[in-house]
């Protein structure tokens, strides 16, 4: 088992005064690809969101508990936001590329947190990137042409690539296949299989075959509390928790 | 199985109806527009045009070797006196009248800076005259009416202020050929005068012109920032709820509260010079600045979270998400609210009166600190005026608004339709 | 008590597997009580009607098959209906082949034209209605989803497998004894193999029903093993 690198311990989210989440511990590991599921509404992209404080970007969300990476807590007050996010990529539900050419939207993210040197190494960044996103060879030639023009499973993977584009460690993944078809989820879910040997990846997902195919580790959310975390092979075969079985075999309500 | 039920039919037949109440509501809207229209342009578009009737203007009586005009600088023939001079070369249409009077009726058929007007034609021509020129003058108001068919002849003379006399003149002249039918360019240059042939619409365009532009600079980085501010970045709290109804509002209240705002604190309290495009682009700002805040944040509500998102996600700061990506997507929006704005502003009259910029003034404004008039304003003096003249000029001048109106609405629908929402 | 599924046509399509298994083990135990009286009995009577219903087992197992196949192409079960749903098709296939077993008996009852020795004969008959006992249990414990049912039933195996040996000594014998009886006595000790064999079935059986409840395999040894030197003596 590779080495724990995101821990998260005791965490209570707060909507106002409706509690989001409530005493949520689970551990996540290196390198490998963690999902989480539940129904909807049961808090887990809540939680996935506390990994890269996109919930302070909500005004009234409070976060309570401690999250750290590699041992580092993430929500103290030394750390900026920016740079966290820097090294704990994004990737949303539905396919959100910045409404410029391919090139920009990679370029994005290097060029503001000062990446690239010059020109040459943006170019490279670029490349990488996509490559490492397995969209390159279907982009190349119209590199400067808007990536709001690509498929919906592009837009995705382009999304992943901007998300790869300023070196994260961790990459967040919410229901990043929720708006494809079934060919393009094929290739993200095959892209993620070569991603986390570099990344750890934790995706939020509906799909409980999607779960069952990439993750490792599974952890089961409903109502704001996590039930079970296990083994991905343990959850979908023989899990501990009733309310597991129910909703992996669709007995749920 | 598939006839149509009783329920069916009646259903139908009221959605017939329905259709048949929104047509006609069109109709009505169309109908109305066309009638204005029809109505402004019907008697507006000879305002455009004006009667000249040429004379033999004989220079050498002036000065023998006409070539020597050709030294003398503009100033220097401005203030030679001609007047004699150029009552001289218009009796000379006529040499035949003898009786005073009857002279004085024949110079009345002429607009009466004719002399103004034989000089220009001198400093415009000085470089080759000939001794004898035939200029161009411009005819009377009366008589330009009478040439357009406005001013009917068969009314008995002493209910008419053209002299039966005078239009015998005219017909001569008419047959002889010397009276020509021209584009009325001064009307486009010039600035409002108490003679309505020589009044012209130039300086409430350029008044017009600089009041929209004092608009501009002001209120859009001004709305601009604000509702970026409020948008993006402000907490919702009792204060912002407080600033948010006010503009709201703002928006509400009626022109002419503005212009009492200007007359008060603009021009009393800070001194600024009435009757000024300046004052005048400061009272319509604040009554355009409601409008482009609200156009401007309900663009950027519309821009999606998700682009907001997708830039904090690589680790953008909130400024730096809002600046990059959702004001640049914003921006059709708020430009388009800009515009609709301006146009407000443009054909916006109450205000202007009370900051004094429905004074009477001649010169073509050439700074944004000189007196002027603006289009609307012009319309609401010249539509007052009792002149047969002004009342083509007056829609003329609606023409002109109303085709400046349409080119800033063309500009807005060509900017959202250039910058469609493309996420 | 299981919850229903949210789709209901799940739920009756589960229930039909289960439903066709019962009936599928209620036409076994049939089957071989059957051979079993033609065995007791030397009725031929009933070979005709016996060889009959193990086409109707057949056809039941065909039939599972393709539920079970349908079903994970349509609802891709996870967890409890996954072991449920591979389960019923091993399980269907073992009552196949103890279909099988038992028309076997009848089968060579009805052929055999020979007298079969009497007291063997008896054991074996005794040893069938165990193993039809052993049917009867583990059958009960699907329908309970009982695990602690389908052990005791898995357990009762020793016992069969004893009895297979101790008539397994006695036909030697007999046969030793008097080798005019010896095509009766292979006949017999090919009978009792079957019947044998079908406790095998019910074992495996059992192991399925295990897996289906607990979601663990049976791990479970025999406390007795046969014990192959007495038989090589």
């Amino acid at each position: 088992m590779n080495k724990i690198k995101i821990s998260a311990k005791n965490i209570d989210v707060f909507y106002g005064d409706k509690q989001a989440l409530f005493d949520v511990s689970m551990d996540m590991y290196e390198k490998e690809v963690t999902a989480l599921i539940g129904p909807s509404g049961c808090g887990k992209s809540t939680f996935l969101r506390c990994i890269n404080r996109m919930n302070d970007v909500i005004d009234i969300c409070s976060v309570k508990g401690n999250v750290s990476i590699d041992g580092h807590d993430i929500y103290d007050k030394s750390i900026r936001v920016e740079s966290l996010r820097e090294s704990v990529g994004m990737v949303f539900q539905k396919p959100n590329p910045f409404p410029k050419s391919i090139y920009e939207n990679i370029a994005y993210g290097p060029r503001i947190h000062g990446i690239a040197n010059s020109k040459t190494d943006l170019d490279e960044i670029v490349e990488t990137s996509l490559q490492k996103a397995a969209l390159f060879d279907e982009v190349k030639d119209r590199l400067h042409q808007p990536g709001t023009g690509l498929s919906g499973g592009q837009q995705q993977r382009l999304c992943i690539a901007r998300a790869i584009s300023v070196n994260p460690e961790i990459i967040l993944m919410d229901e990043p296949c929720s708006a494809l078809d079934p060919i393009a989820t094929a290739k993200i879910e095959d892209l993620m299989s070569e991603l986390k040997k570099e990344f750890t990846i934790i995706i939020v997902t509906h799909s409980m075959q999607q779960a069952a195919r990439v993750s490792k580790n599974t952890g089961f959310f409903h109502l704001g509390k996590l039930i079970e975390v296990d083994s991905t092979d343990t959850i979908f075969s023989n899990p501990g928790n009733q309310k597991t079985q129910d909703y992996i075999t669709g007995r749920f309500g | 199985m598939f006839d149509a039920s009783a329920n069916l039919k009646k259903r139908l037949k009221s959605e017939r109806r329905f259709q048949i109440f929104c047509i006609t509501a069109i109709s009505f809207a169309l109908i109305f527009v066309l009638i204005l229209f029809l109505n402004i342009f019907s008697s507006g578009y000879s305002a455009f045009y004006k009667t000249t009737i040429a004379i033999d203007v004989d220079y050498s009586q002036v000065i023998e070797d006409t070539t020597q005009f050709a030294a003398m600088s503009d100033d220097e023939i401005n203030k030679l006196d001609l007047f004699r001079f150029s009552k001289k070369s218009i009796y000379s249409l006529f040499p035949d009248i003898e009786d005073r009077k009857e002279k004085k009726l024949l110079i009345r058929i002429f607009s009466i800076e004719y002399e103004d007007e034989i000089k220009q034609f001198l400093i415009k021509n000085k470089e080759n005259i000939k001794k004898i020129e035939t200029v161009y003058l411009t005819a009377s108001d009366d008589v330009d009416q009478v040439r357009k068919g406005n001013y009917p002849r068969d009314l008995p003379e002493e209910r008419r202020r053209i002299k039966d006399i005078q239009l015998e003149y005219y017909d001569i002249l008419e047959n002889n050929g010397r009276v020509k039918y021209v584009f009325n360019i001064p009307f486009l240059t010039r600035g409002d005068s108490r003679e309505p042939e020589l009044a012209g619409v130039g300086g409430s365009i350029v008044g017009s012109f600089l009041t929209i532009i004092t608009v501009l600079i002001l209120s859009f980085p001004i709305g601009i920032l604000a509702a970026v501010y409020l948008q993006e970045f402000a907490k919702s709290n009792r204060f912002t709820d407080f600033i948010e109804i006010n503009i709201n509002n703002l928006a509400a209240v009626p022109s002419i509260v503005f212009g009492l705002l200007g007359l008060g604190i603009i021009l009393n309290v800070f001194g600024l010079p009435r009757s000024t495009p300046l004052v005048g682009g400061i009272v319509l700002s604040l009554m355009t600045l409601p409008t482009i805040i609200i156009a401007t944040r309900a663009s950027l509500r519309a821009v999606p979270p998700s682009i907001r998102e997708g830039a904090l996600a690589v680790g953008a700061t909130k400024m730096q998400a809002v600046m990059h990506h959702v004001v640049p997507l914003a921006m059709p929006g708020a430009l388009t609210g800009t515009i609709i704005g301006l146009a407000q502003a443009l054909g916006e009259t109450a205000p202007l009166l009370l900051i004094g910029m429905v004074a009477f003034v001649v010169d073509v404004p050439s700074s944004p600190l000189d007196a002027s008039a603006s289009l609307p304003v012009q319309v609401y003096l010249w539509a007052e005026s009792a002149e047969r003249g002004y009342v083509e000029k007056t829609s003329a001048t609606i023409m002109l608004l109303l085709g400046f109106l349409i080119l800033l609405n063309l500009a807005a629908v060509l900017i959202r339709r250039k910058f469609e929402t493309k996420w | 008590m299981m919850k229903d599924h949210i789709v209901s046509a799940y739920d009756a399509q589960l229930e039909l597997v289960n439903s066709n298994l019962i009936k599928m083990g209620g036409l076994v135990e049939d089957q071989l009580r059957n051979s079993l009286q033609s065995l007791s009995n030397k009725d031929t009577s009933f070979a005709e009607q016996i060889i009959f219903d193990d086409h109707k087992i057949n056809a039941l197992e065909k039939e599972i098959d393709a539920l079970t196949y349908k079903i994970i192409a349509m609802r891709q079960p996870l967890a409890n209906d996954l072991r449920v749903v591979l389960s019923a098709l091993s399980i269907s296939n073992d009552l196949e082949r103890m279909g099988d077993h038992a028309t076997n008996i009848a089968k060579r009852v009805a052929n055999v034209k020979i007298n079969l020795p009497d007291a063997p004969t008896i054991e074996i008959v005794k040893m069938g209605e165990d193993v039809q006992f052993m049917i009867k249990q583990v059958l009960d414990s699907f329908v309970k989803k009982s695990d602690k049912l389908a052990i005791k039933a898995w357990d009762s195996d020793v016992n069969i497998d004893d009895s297979y040996l101790n008539i397994y000594r006695e036909l030697l014998e007999t046969m030793a004894g008097n080798p005019d009886t010896i095509t009766g006595c292979s006949h017999l000790l090919s009978i009792a193999k079957n019947i044998e064999r079908i406790g095998d079935y019910v074992q495996n059986i059992a192991e399925d029903i295990h897996f289906i409840v607990t979601g663990q395999a049976l791990e479970r040894k025999s406390e007795k093993r046969i014990n192959w030197e007495e038989i090589n003596q």
